[in-house]
């Protein structure tokens, strides 16, 4: 507890001592306008797509058809009926509970075994090296999709929440990622905490993870937006259990089966608009997520913590 | 500590869930000798039902009693998700779980069946399915298409849907004609033309005096197109529309398995059975030059979409769909639902907009006498009298596989296909207490039985784009559909562009024939090969003959194109596929 | 010297037994890892059998007739694959080059930033292209810069080019421009979290006492924070080379036309259509996933060596 008191209070230092210290002259405040600029440009640009895609799904469905350039607001009358052809089958409730557990424990799971290899190999081992290339090689190889179904198969999860929670739970990327992440935390921290004779297992989870924990949650959050975002293992092994399946997997149905809606006579051409109601109703719940995680980032770490 | 609250929060709910969750439906082996699980290709519309033992059909014929012992049939039903199809099938034969009834649609029979995968039922349907067996006797044209030549013998590997009769299609060339009314004349007498809507609020109330240059009332050769073409400029220019072409057609330039391209002299760019049955390969043949002419020709005339071959993103066959909906376009390859006056929007464009469907066109303007006046006979987008097939797998070797065939072969009746095709009578509704008709706003079924004897499609199924249409009747399990008392209850003028649409049959194109599917795999791989490589340097380089990047007239350029489809070696190919065509091509009877 | 940086430890020569003697717990707390990776992704490895094999669904992976190198004579001998071959190497280099700076420098902008509801928000903002679908993310692109779009417009009233559709345009180097463009669009902000997190952790008192040093934020920024966070850098180079060849162009299958396959046909897309156009051939897909696992490999080992001859940091 005596580590985090005195975070905090580093903290606190940080954002006000340099500004003690520091003394704007022109040609900073020129640069602080330009910095501004161009970052509000960038964030602007990555924006405005979404907007379009936001004001798209909320337009009349035959003029959005027609309408060519920018949706900067909807076009014709407010419309929500992209939003209620989505949400008509109760089923898609049951696909965003189903990827809310996926994503909780197979990130969970995930970091549990991540966390542990990445401290692991931050130590110095003589298999530290071959064991790292051994890992970084499954990002490269692949066997295909059916080895691994015939694996899974075996392993008796064919149909089952396993298969959809521990085959992609962590890959060789976080684990190298956490490697690096307990790498720059400093030596002496290790070592002083091995001098209090604490183990590896105490000295990982106690006085190293919280050290490595802010590019731990960048890795938390690279798991969870990778699990929101995951339909192909549901495809491959519950595609009968419909009770099983995740968001996306609903969502790409529901995109499917309004595909041909031209074909109809009289078409509903609200239908046109679920492509794009899809993209909002599953990009929303997860931006809720962010102010925590920012939090989290931008805390920071003081590295020197050991110190005095 | 806040972080390690949240893992442990995490750790804690992966343990308890996880061992509550442990338990799942596993690969799920059906119980009694009588439940069949099955795989099919594409279940029905989500909004329906996802799970197809809800089919209603199924639903009534699995409450009856079947074969001598009088058991009960029951399916379970492993369908791929939206898009996973291949994925599902590759998967589920690649590691061995299969399921007892498979859907053909991607699998190779024969190579199945060599492997012991699915089992041979020439015994059982002798024996087990005589309604199945009757249609086929009486039609033995699809002979061919429900059994398989293994080691010399013609065997039945799969059960395959029927019709007994071509079921009009949803798709086919669209055009302006209110346009033509407006801005055109007589080709003989040169007086202009009247016509219109009789009633403002029917989208088919249309009539007219159009006559085209062939003297009929539709258009029938590439003059007529060409004639319409000239006629769509004049609207252009009144209307002030600078971005217009006349006409959008499929993204690179050409289909592969023929359509408007067997218009000059027969044939497609893929093989095709000539006139004399004879397989050849379409794209270094002078039909196929005689096209590239006449699209280069509607090019450089500014009648073809400029950037017909960057549309690699339209939904719809790719073609400018925004365009066609603001009305922009003369003619289109279209749907059925931008027919009469369906786009009307009340825009600018499309104020009194009335679109006819006709047939491909004949050439008489392109290439030399070969290419000219000969019936397209390889169609695309065309109706068939076979269905898909459906095969049984060794998994379900000790089941009894006797009542499955009687089960199915009830579908083959007179009783059980009007059932198949048109799903439950208000009767059986009521027998089984569904309310699925009731809930979809069609209590008392998809039809009614009209003056002529013939069922007619109710207003909402006509209306529909195949969802419901497919979900209220048995679509996705093989049996015999009864199109020949179907009246689809369309307007006339409606109809009569369904009819064009469907007006040639087809049959040349060599890959919708018996021919491929009896290939041998070592065949199949052969001429897959050949396949894949000239469709890929022919999609490079057909564009720039109808650019004119290359010119299609010079003997050099078109040799060049000619060499190095060559060098795919696909006389190899060729000579592969042409004892199955003399076997089971269009002109075998004739042999 | 400063405290962030990481230091390479030499491996100390001592003998097995002593190594495992006194790193027994590390070796254990590697075992669910290896586990992990042996059953989910060694074992299934055998697949790629079929790379030397004709395969057949139906005879599966061990009954397939033995082909040798025959798939592998087939993807180099094709028409198209050279080109294919120089696309993605031209692709790959654009990448780990030009597209590998910009979520560096949008992380040390938004580091200088010091309002922070300003940076929290532009931040938010910037991951948002993250969560778009490529298809979604692609289909934006083609309407964006097709002839009279938003973007094509801009680019012919300010800078006078032609109005033109680009992603239709053959030359070198408009697609490849557009193809980076994409994926910087897409991933700068969501690239810029690991710089993020990696520059909050480096210490405040440094910065301090380089500013009473009398150290601009410039000087501050290469001479301390560009030091700390170079092993992520590396670490996130070192793996963005090796992955650079062989991932990252199902895009282009969507995105390019027969017209533009001169520069825009990788080695992906190319195989794509030859395995998958009218019969799906998994062998060569097989074959030429392998290829490029291969050259991935040497790509991987050989940034890695690079690495720790420049910046002294290594993954391995």
């Amino acid at each position: 507890m005596n580590l985090k008191a005195k975070r905090k209070k580093g903290n606190v230092e940080e954002g006000s001592s340099l500004h003690m210290v520091e003394h704007k002259s022109v040609g900073d405040h020129v640069a602080d306008i330009v910095i501004y600029v161009v970052v509000a440009l960038v964030a602007f640009a990555c924006v405005i797509p979404m907007w379009h895609v936001l004001m798209t799904s909320l337009s009349d469905g035959k003029m959005a058809m027609a309408y060519e350039g920018l949706f900067w607001k909807w076009v014709g009358e407010f419309n929500l009926g992209g939003y209620r052809l989505i949400f008509q089958d109760a089923s898609i409730i049951s696909g965003y509970a189903n990827t809310i557990f996926y994503t909780v424990s197979a990130t969970g799971l995930g970091f549990v075994i991540a966390a542990l290899t990445g401290y692991a190999l931050s130590r110095n081992t003589k298999l530290k090296s071959p064991i790292t290339l051994l890992l970084m090689s499954t990002m490269l190889f692949s066997g295909g999709m059916v080895p691994t179904y015939i694996v899974i198969r075996y392993l008796g999860w064919v149909g089952t929440r396993w298969a959809l929670i521990v085959p992609g739970c962590t890959n060789a990327m976080f684990m190298i990622m956490m490697m690096n992440s307990f790498n720059s935390v400093p030596h002496e921290m290790y070592e002083a905490a091995r001098i209090d004779g604490a183990g590896h297992f105490r000295t990982m989870w106690q006085v190293m993870l919280p050290q490595a924990m802010n590019l731990g949650f960048v890795i938390i959050l690279n798991s969870v937006v990778m699990h929101w975002n995951a339909w192909l293992q549901a495809s491959i092994y519950v595609p009968n259990n419909k009770k099983l399946w995740p968001l996306q997997l609903w969502i790409k149905q529901i995109v499917a089966d309004n595909q041909n809606f031209l074909q109809n006579a009289n078409p509903d051409y609200n239908r046109y608009l679920i492509q794009y109601a899809v993209i909002v109703a599953a990009t929303l719940p997860i931006l809720a997520l962010f102010p925590f995680f920012q939090d989290k980032l931008e805390k920071g770490v003081i590295a020197g913590g050991v110190k005095g | 500590m806040k972080w390690k609250k949240v893992l442990s929060l995490c750790l804690a709910a992966v343990t308890v869930v996880s061992a509550a969750l442990l338990t799942g439906c596993g690969g799920g082996g059906a119980s009694s000798d009588t439940s069949f699980t099955m795989w099919i290709y594409l279940g029905e519309n989500a909004q329906y039902y996802t799970d197809y033992a809800d089919n209603p059909v199924l639903q009534w014929m699995t409450a009856q009693k079947w074969g001598e012992e009088e058991k009960q049939v029951e399916f379970e039903f492993w369908i791929p998700a939206a898009g996973t199809a291949l994925d599902s099938y590759s998967t589920m034969i690649g590691s061995g779980s299969y399921p007892d009834v498979l859907d053909c649609t991607v699998a190779n029979p024969i190579a199945l069946y060599e492997e012991g995968t699915i089992i041979d039922l020439t015994e059982y349907i002798e024996q087990y399915m005589p309604n199945y067996t009757a249609f086929l006797d009486a039609h033995p044209e699809l002979k061919p298409y429900a059994t398989y030549e293994v080691d010399g013998e013609q065997k039945n590997l799969t059960v395959i849907g029927l019709k007994d009769d071509y079921e009009s299609i949803y798709c086919g060339y669209c055009y302006r004609r209110d346009w033509i009314v407006k801005y055109g004349t007589n080709p003989e007498t040169g007086e202009k033309f009247t016509g219109g809507y009789t009633d403002e609020s029917d989208p088919d109330s249309w009539e007219d005096d159009v006559v085209f240059p062939s003297g009929g009332t539709d258009p029938v050769y590439i003059s007529d197109w060409e004639w319409m073409f000239e006629i769509f400029e004049k609207a252009y220019t009144d209307l002030g529309i600078d971005d217009a072409y006349c006409i959008s057609v499929y993204y690179t330039g050409f289909t592969w398995p023929g359509d408007l391209c067997s218009s000059f002299g027969g044939g497609n760019f893929n093989f095709y059975e000539d006139s004399e049955g004879k397989v050849q390969l379409g794209c270094d043949k002078d039909h196929a030059r005689a096209y590239l002419k006449c699209l280069n020709t509607w090019y450089e005339k500014g009648w073809l979409d400029e950037s017909f071959n960057e549309r690699t993103s339209d939904m719809h066959y790719a073609i400018d769909d925004t365009a066609v909906r603001q009305g922009k376009v003369g003619m289109w390859m279209g749907l059925k639902s931008t027919l009469g006056g369906r786009l009307d929007g009340g825009d600018e464009y499309t104020d009194g907009i009335f679109v006819s469907g006709c047939a491909l066109p004949i050439n008489d303007v392109y290439g030399d006498e070969s290419c000219q006046n000969v019936e397209p006979d390889c169609v695309m987008t065309k109706s068939e009298l076979k269905g898909q097939g459906y095969a049984v797998t060794s998994a379900a070797k000790d089941k009894d596989i006797a009542t499955l065939l009687t089960f199915i072969d009830y579908l083959y009746s007179d009783e059980g296909a009007v059932l198949a095709t048109f799903g439950l009578s208000p009767e059986q509704m009521e027998e089984i207490g569904t309310s699925f008709y009731e809930d979809n706003g069609i209590p008392n079924g998809t039809y009614e039985v009209n003056e002529e004897g013939k069922n007619e499609m109710v207003e909402t199924i006509r209306q529909d784009s195949g969802g419901l249409k497919n979900a209220a009747v048995l679509s996705r399990f093989p049996c015999l559909k009864k199109v020949s008392i179907l009246d689809e209850g369309y307007a006339d003028s409606y109809q009569h562009s369904l009819d064009l649409w469907i007006q040639y049959k087809g049959g040349a194109d060599v890959w919708a024939t018996p021919a491929v599917s009896n290939l041998p795999e070592k065949d199949s791989k052969v001429v897959d090969d050949v396949m894949t490589k000239c469709q890929d340097y022919v999609t490079i380089n057909a564009v720039t003959f109808i650019k004119g990047e290359k010119d299609i007239d010079s003997d050099e350029d078109w040799g060049t194109w000619c060499k190095m489809l060559e060098k795919y070696n696909y006389k190899k190919a060729l000579d592969v596929l042409q004892p199955y065509v003399d076997k089971y091509g269009l002109h075998a009877n004739e042999k | 010297m400063a405290k962030g940086k990481t230091t390479t430890y030499k491996v100390p020569k001592i003998s097995w037994k002593r190594d495992f003697g006194r790193n027994w717990p590390v070796y254990v707390m590697l075992v669910p890892a290896l586990l992990f990776m042996i059953v989910l992704h060694y074992i299934p490895m055998f697949g790629i059998v079929m790379a030397f094999e004709d395969f057949s669904v139906a005879k599966g992976y061990f009954g397939s007739e033995w082909v040798g190198m025959k798939n592998f004579i087939d993807l180099f001998t094709g028409e198209q694959f050279l080109t294919a071959l120089r696309n993605t190497v031209c692709i790959a280099v654009i990448k780990v080059t030009l597209g590998f700076v910009p979520p560096i420098i949008f992380a040390f902008l938004l580091s200088m930033i010091e309002n922070k509801r300003f940076k929290r928000i532009c931040q938010t903002m910037s991951y948002l292209p993250n969560f778009v679908a490529s298809v979604v993310v692609v289909s934006l692109v083609q309407e964006f810069i097709a002839k009279d779009g938003p973007l094509t417009l801009l680019l012919t009233n300010v800078f006078g080019l032609e109005n033109q559709n680009w992603l239709a345009n053959e030359n070198i180097p408009v697609f490849w421009i557009i193809f980076l463009l994409m994926g910087i669009w897409k991933g700068v902000g969501w690239g810029s979290i690991m710089y993020v997190a990696a520059i909050s952790t480096v210490s405040g008192d440094l910065h301090e006492a380089a500013a009473i040093d009398g150290a601009n934020r410039w000087q501050r920024l290469f001479k301390i924070t560009l030091p700390c966070i170079m092993p992520t850098v590396m670490m996130m180079f070192v793996m963005g080379v090796g992955l650079s060849f062989s991932t990252g162009f199902e895009d282009i299958l969507l995105m390019y036309m027969p017209s533009t396959y001169g520069v825009a046909d990788t080695v992906y897309t190319y195989t794509y259509r030859m395995a998958f156009g009218v019969a799906s051939n998994y062998s060569l897909s097989a074959a030429s996933g392998l290829f490029q696992s291969l050259v991935g490999t040497c790509l991987l080992v050989g940034s890695n060596a690079l690495s720790r001859k420049m910046t002294d940091s290594s993954l391995f």
